[in-house]
């Protein structure tokens, strides 16, 4: 099956896809967890609340379109206020207490939404201009997904510079290189956090949006990319947009194909791919910075 | 004069045997319905100081879960399968508990911070994927009919659900008591050197790697003997038994109650049994109420309730102490 | 007899050169100094003794036998101790719990489980030996967080010491000490026993010139200069690079 060559470049174009989506939401993971060694299990509840949000704008008549221009804000909107709310009063208080609140987190997010639009699935639509399919070298492919694709592409592009090229992006790159040093600098690590928390549920809230129309919007989608994230993001390693990137790719090429070699045990494929990678490098692939054993 | 270190350990035991006392008492005067949750707890209790060994050493799991599941496999498949006694299927399942977690921990242990706890979430996940298609144990629909230990010859009915809910509490008492005696112990205490420094202990000679190996094993042979319990306490298995819901379940409870403690687990077992059967009767929504309880634990007491009580006793002892004494900060002592 | 020996010792970080083809030779029971301006790669050096860093190419003997691929815990197994710069304990156990868990570790003891820590009685006495040689006989019973940082940095020997090792590989064991602990700090060193092979990184030139038998300059990650402290004193290319005129003024007076 994965001879026939249309058939490989259709799922090659669907891993790509799905890493794009994977991307959107790892890099805000990724980055908060290297600058802040925050690990926030609710990511993916901005996620499926910016979907949530999509869905209630087409409802009331909104355009995908608009959906998309809005959803990302009140996501990152709402990502703030949880930041400044409850968050950062366990910002250091380890992992644990972490994790105790952003379960919690998600488990009163899920709840929230059951209540509000019951435990079906919602469908959003795709946008009119791109619901018919592009003739690729012979293969015909959904517009839609190729707009994901270019869209991935652009976010990474823009991250790129945004990381590379602005004095946002130096505070940030420093504050993950060496937090300590940054702050003697007289950086303001919160403020440059705090940035950064809302961009990263920005971009979530984007991922949120896109990936309504093609996975549907219904409570608990919230956790099941979250674990995908998490993969991704200690594949790739901790606080590197390159190592999102990767990482992202290689999870979503894992997962695809698995699903195709391995019909029975798609999954399966994603924890051998992470096996393997920290089997030989215990701190993912491209980290921002080397972390000795002692963490 | 009694040390900062020997007050906590006091204070520590202290709080278990209070434990041990409300059990018992709740065992011998409530109903039916109320067995079948203490011997939950009492399961949970035993899973919690499984993952509380291993935190001693500084790592945190995600993937317990997948250890409790090869205990409660190896149990059901030697007695429903093979129709082998459950005293024998028991010893198997601990052993087997000790293998996989061997195997497992040779990759998993290399790694620590998040890295460990992803690399234990993907190695539960697939055995999760497994059961979840595995047709020896009939996949997602589970089996059932499984067995309890045989002690009627010595008078013993475990179908009578207040002695296999005495039986659990006293297996959680035991498994209690022997990892207060491994704390205590040099392997103990280089386990906790570990978690402070590990590069330290490294450049002490001390061989970090086998340490946390060992530290994986034993909390993995625990982690199956609960699991044996538990599906004996069920009489089914099925993958929902190793899915991460169960490994965050018992994380959960380790960290209400306190991680680094020991007493800790056991007690945020029963507060996170309780809760569950208290707010799953009373609410439809009820996993917003647990969410927020969660929550608001992690904002009062990130350092759980026993964290938290031994913060509290160390901030009234030092003010006690004759001043210029070098006191103790009320750091986890284990 | 030869202790501990490097030959053509090379690590680099990135294009950083930090230790360029060092060739240096420890006699046993030789008290060394590595001296050099900041960033000339000592603790690197050190790093590359204790096996902490991996050099990209020479080697490093011990007693004649190549131990360049032995890590840092195989290295702390056979006789080579070091202290850190940076204070480098166990915050929450007591002084003596941190030696006594040292103590443990080099005895083998440290794997019993069914014991209690308290039972070890020998890793104990040994511990409050240990510390009181280094001056922290009073301190037996505080925790290390609480302790001041001049106590910490006599900890931070202590746990080295607790090692019985034969090589002892001290980083600026006295910075941040008051005087009176730096003047007691010279005294331990002075005082260990002839047996011991010491090097030592230090920045005070009046300690380095007093315990020193040999002292090795680094520049760069180079060995600028080695020898006795009447020969390195001497030295032009030393002078000019490093000390400076008047380092020798008030180091010679002492």
């Amino acid at each position: 099956m994965l001879l026939d060559p249309y058939f490989f470049a259709e799922q090659v174009l669907n891993s790509l896809q799905f890493s794009m989506l994977l991307f959107l939401l790892a890099i805000g993971l990724s980055v908060v967890f290297g600058l802040m060694d925050y690990l926030n299990l609710a990511h993916g509840t901005i996620y499926m609340f910016a979907a949530y949000v999509a869905f209630t704008i087409t409802q009331l008549g909104g355009s995908f379109w608009a959906a998309l221009a809005l959803a990302p804000f009140v996501a990152a909107a709402v990502g703030l206020l949880l930041y400044f709310l409850l968050l950062k009063r366990v910002e250091r208080s380890g992992h644990l207490a972490q994790v105790l609140l952003t379960v919690g987190i998600i488990y009163m997010g899920t709840d929230l939404m059951r209540i509000a639009y019951g435990d079906l699935p919602k469908g959003v639509a795709q946008p009119d201009m791109l619901n018919g399919a592009v003739n690729l070298f012979g293969i015909l492919y959904p517009s839609y997904r190729l707009f994901l694709i270019g869209l991935g592409l652009v976010v990474m592009i823009a991250l790129y510079f945004a990381l590379e090229r602005t004095r946002l992006g130096a505070l940030v790159r420093a504050g993950v290189d060496d937090r300590a040093t940054a702050e003697t600098l007289g950086i303001d690590i919160g403020k440059v956090f705090a940035l950064v928390f809302a961009i990263g549920t920005y971009l979530a809230g984007v991922g949120g949006v896109v990936a309504a129309p093609i996975f549907g919007v219904y409570p608990g989608m919230d956790v099941t990319i979250i674990i995908l994230v998490l993969i991704v993001v200690v594949v790739g390693g901790l606080g590197s947009l390159k190592g999102a990137i990767l990482g992202s790719l290689l999870i979503g090429f894992a997962d695809t194909f698995g699903k195709i070699l391995l019909p029975q045990f798609a999954m399966m494929m994603i924890y051998l791919v992470m096996a393997l990678v920290l089997t030989f490098r215990p701190t993912g692939l491209l980290p921002a910075r080397r972390f000795s054993t002692s963490g | 004069m009694m040390s900062m270190m020997a007050n906590r350990t006091f204070v520590r035991r202290a709080i278990g045997v209070a434990l041990i006392v409300a059990a018992l008492l709740a065992q011998r005067f409530s109903g039916f319905f109320a067995q079948e949750l203490i011997a939950e707890a009492a399961i949970l209790g035993i899973f919690t100081l499984s993952l509380d060994l291993l935190a001693t050493c500084g790592l945190v799991s995600f993937g317990h879960a997948g250890l409790l599941g090869v205990g409660a496999y190896i149990f059901g498949g030697m007695t429903v399968l093979m129709g082998l006694p459950p005293a024998l299927a028991i010893i198997a399942a601990v052993l087997g508990g000790i293998v996989i977690s061997f195997l497992v921990g040779l990759l998993a242990v290399r790694t620590s911070g998040a890295f460990f706890i992803m690399v234990t979430l993907a190695a539960a996940e697939m055995f999760y994927a497994w059961g979840f298609r595995s047709k020896l144990f009939n996949g997602a629909d589970g089996m059932g009919g499984i067995p309890r230990l045989d002690l009627k010859p010595i008078g013993l009915d475990l179908d009578n659900p207040e002695i296999f809910a005495l039986l659990c509490i006293g297996l959680c008492v035991v498994v209690w008591l022997l990892l207060e005696l491994v704390v205590a112990s040099p392997f103990g205490r280089t386990l906790a050197a570990i978690r402070q420094n590990p590069s330290r202990v490294a450049a002490l000679g001390g061989r970090v790697f086998a340490y946390r190996l060992a530290a994986f094993t034993a909390s993995g042979a625990i982690a199956a003997l609960a699991g044996a319990f538990k599906v004996q306490h069920t009489n089914f298995i099925s993958p929902d038994l190793v899915s991460w819901f169960v490994s965050g379940d018992v994380l959960i409870a380790l960290v209400i109650g306190g991680m680094g403690t020991l007493v800790g687990g056991p007690l945020g077992a029963a507060i996170l049994v309780i809760l569950k059967e208290v707010l799953s009767s009373s609410f439809g929504h009820w996993y917003l109420f647990l969410g927020a309880i969660f929550a608001f634990v992690a904002l009062a007491l990130p350092r759980g309730i026993v964290g938290w009580l031994l913060d509290m006793i160390g901030r009234l002892s030092q003010r006690k102490a004759p001043a210029g004494m070098p006191g103790s900060s009320a750091e986890a002592e284990q | 007899m030869i202790a501990l020996e490097t030959r053509n010792l090379n690590k680099s970080f990135g294009s950083l050169q930090v230790t360029q083809n060092v060739n240096l030779a420890f006699e046993q029971g030789e008290r060394s100094a590595i001296i050099g301006p900041n960033g000339a790669g000592k603790t690197t050096f050190f790093n590359l003794l204790a096996g902490e860093l991996r050099p990209n190419s020479g080697s490093i003997l011990f007693e004649g036998r190549d131990i360049t691929s032995l890590d840092s815990t195989s290295r702390a197994r056979i006789g080579i101790a070091r202290s850190f710069q940076r204070n480098n304990l166990f915050p929450d156990y007591t002084v003596r719990e941190n030696l006594a868990l040292a103590c443990a570790l080099r005895a083998g003891t440290a794997p019993i489980f069914w014991r209690p820590m308290r039972s070890l009685t020998s890793a104990h006495t040994e511990a409050d030996e240990v510390a009181a040689q280094v001056g922290l006989q009073d301190s037996l019973g505080a925790t290390v967080r609480n302790l001041s940082y001049g106590s910490q940095r006599q900890l931070e020997v202590a746990l080295a010491l607790a090692c019985r090792p034969k090589i002892l590989l001290l980083d600026e064991p006295t910075s941040g000490m008051s005087p009176e602990e730096t003047a007691r700090m010279h005294d331990l060193i002075t005082g260990l026993p002839r047996t011991l092979t010491v090097i030592i990184i230090e920045h005070d030139m009046d300690i380095v010139l007093d315990v020193a038998d040999k002292i090795a300059v680094l520049d760069y990650g180079r060995v600028l200069e080695q020898g006795t402290p009447a020969e390195i004193r001497a030295s032009k290319i030393v002078r000019e690079r490093y000390l400076g005129e008047d380092a020798f003024g008030a180091g010679g007076a002492s």
